[in-house]
């Protein structure tokens, strides 16, 4: 109480600086909030694919989508290399073979899994939110991303075109905030027919249906070291390139930081400033209350008690901005993401270690801030101090 | 004889003006205050007077001699570490009561009693000292809602809280009408009279030196007579 009425002696005054610290903090928690958003989304995304070893045909470079066909006989290739756990054929092709104009996120694609297969892979499969999921042996039918009901304007018990072919929709997954929710999933004969005919028809008649695969899914043992699986698949089995998930989390989290790295800065040099006016602040204040520090001192304050006192006051005062500044930003976040949510793109998280980070983050500026001005406040002369008027 | 609380040994303290010009603020003063003593120290402006006050308070140190308080050579201290003695020997009472603004009566106490390091209930010694001193009932007044005359008492129970083994008052009266002046030094002999703290009290009010059994006359830097 004491300190906060120390401070607010000139209330005009600390209410902007503690305001311009609530700024900063405004900034921080509202950048903050959407690299938490999307870290979170990666974090989901590397569990996913951060255990598995994607093979793909050798020619198909690194593209993840369409390219070369791979054989699916490969998977029993594979399956025989020590440290597999189990590996399937999926074929994953674009819905539109020319994507129409600009769009934001992942562009809806077709994805055919073979459900029996999927059951040695619990981690990867997605659960329905309304309908049922894909049986072995269903033909004609499909199951929608969470976001793909709007986009086709399609709903469970609908019928949907998919290059030329009928489909009828059973089933939505729920959302999971990465590519699948824009996935049409249909059981891998379906898709395998699609992507057929999407082939050149010089090439059509020289494959089976049943042999074509977009990629090659391969689990790793417990206990086995992905990085080695990869290369001992890449060595024994022809004409496949295997893609070490270990690479694939290094290059996203490289990626990642960077971005990290440049939202954070924006947040903090909106806090740099305002730990500038507490500097301010606190050197107008020291210089007011001269003649109140000789007195502390001639009646017993030691140079440190001095210090303290007046590095507590800053501290207190970007506490109190950070206590704003989070409260404004975590509602601005909110308001966002209530006013976004039914479009499906929830942009922002704030979580408590942002949350508390902020909020210690501004004290502890507050309270550098205030040491500069606190440490001239500390060496004042008590004589010369009590003189000033 | 009762013992000697405070003793200067022929002092001197020079304040440089440039690189040739000194003021000779004390030069060779020697001064023996036994406990229980109340003492006026006069003079005109410019006698040196608060020096001698700020040097026996542990606020400056002499440029040449010796200060003993309460058996400890204060003089051989380093400056930084004064703070402790003036914490908790030294009672300060000044012209301009001196109290802090945002803080109550109580407060401007308690904060002493802080600052002394004594392990003690501060906040009731405080409001034990500010009844003795006639503001039980304004303990949580801010400076800026008491009386001059009322201030001035806050300063005195402030001073008093530590039970310091000196009290020094630069001008106590300097800022109160001749009524208030009249308490304040009554107050304060009062507490002498009880409970035998030791006075030093800086003035050039006459009227005020009167009232004190012994007067120290300063001159140049120099007591006289």
């Amino acid at each position: 109480m004491k300190i906060l009425r120390s401070i607010f002696r000139r209330k005009v005054r600390a209410g902007l600086t503690i305001f311009g610290i609530a700024i900063g903090i405004f900034a921080l928690v509202v950048m903050g909030s959407l690299a938490e958003k999307l870290n979170k989304l990666v974090t989901g995304g590397l569990e996913y694919y951060g255990t598995r070893i994607t093979v793909q045909d050798a020619k198909s470079g690194m593209s993840f989508f369409g390219g070369t066909p791979i054989a699916v006989s490969k998977v029993d290739e594979i399956k025989k290399i020590e440290g597999v756990k189990s590996a399937y054929a999926s074929v994953e092709i674009l819905k539109d073979e020319v994507s129409s104009g600009m769009s934001f996120g992942m562009p809806p694609m077709i994805a055919g899994y073979d459900p029996a297969s999927m059951k040695d892979d619990p981690s990867g499969s997605l659960k329905i939110a309304t309908g049922k999921d894909i049986q072995e042996g269903d033909s004609g039918k499909a199951v929608l991303g969470t976001d793909m009901p709007k986009k086709l304007n399609a709903k469970v018990g609908d019928t949907i075109d998919l290059h030329s072919k009928k489909f009828e929709v059973i089933g939505v997954l729920e959302k999971t905030f990465s590519a699948p929710d824009s996935y049409i999933i249909v059981n891998l004969p379906d898709a395998q027919e699609l992507f057929l005919k999407s082939l050149p028809s010089a090439f059509q008649s020289s494959v089976k249906k049943e042999d074509l695969a977009t990629s090659i899914s391969v689990l790793v043992k417990d206990g086995y070291n992905p990085s080695q699986v990869t290369k001992q698949i890449n060595e024994k089995v022809k004409d496949v390139e295997a893609l070490d998930p270990e690479e694939f989390k290094k290059q996203i989290a490289n990626s990642v930081q960077i971005f990290n790295l440049i939202i954070y800065a924006v947040g903090l040099i909106a806090l740099i400033v305002g730990s500038f006016s507490v500097i301010n602040t606190m050197i107008m204040s020291v210089t007011e209350r001269i003649r109140e520090i000789g007195i502390k001192k001639a009646i017993g304050a030691s140079n440190f008690r001095v210090l303290r006192e007046f590095v507590l006051e800053a501290a207190v005062m970007g506490l109190l901005g950070g206590l704003i500044g989070l409260a404004l930003g975590w509602g601005t976040v909110r308001i966002i993401n209530f006013i976004t949510a039914p479009s499906g793109q929830i942009i922002f998280l704030t979580t408590p270690r942002l949350a508390a980070g902020a909020v210690l983050f501004s004290t502890f500026l507050g309270a550098f801030a205030g040491l500069y001005p606190a440490w001239f406040a500390s060496r004042l002369d008590p004589i010369r101090a009590l003189r000033s008027e | 004889m009762s013992e000697v609380i405070i003793e200067t040994k022929d002092l001197h303290k020079y304040y440089e003006i440039g690189k040739e010009n000194a003021v000779k603020a004390l030069q060779g003063v020697s001064l023996q205050i036994k406990k229980g003593e109340f003492i006026a120290v006069i003079g005109p402006s410019g006698s040196g007077k608060s020096t001698l006050m700020h040097i026996m308070g542990a606020l400056d140190t002499a440029t040449k001699g010796a200060v003993w308080l309460d058996g400890e050579e204060i003089s051989k201290k380093k400056i930084s570490g004064l703070y402790k003695i003036r914490g908790r020997k030294i009672g300060f009472i000044f012209q301009g009561y001196n109290l802090i603004p945002t803080l109550t009566a109580l407060e401007n106490v308690t904060l002493a009693v802080e600052y002394s390091g004594r392990r003690a209930n501060g906040k009731k010694e405080a409001e034990t000292i500010l009844t003795e001193v006639g503001l039980g009932k304004r303990l949580n007044h801010k400076p800026n809602e008491l009386s001059g005359g009322e201030q001035q008492r806050v300063a005195v129970a402030r001073a008093l809280v530590n039970n310091p083994a000196i009290v020094l008052a630069d001008e106590p009266t300097g800022e109160l009408d001749t009524q208030n002046s009249l308490e304040i030094i009554k107050l304060m002999k009062d507490l002498n009279k009880k409970a035998g703290q030791t006075f030093v009290i800086v003035t050039h009010n006459p009227e005020i030196a009167k009232m004190c059994p012994r007067i120290v006359k300063l001159r140049d830097g120099k007591i006289e007579g």
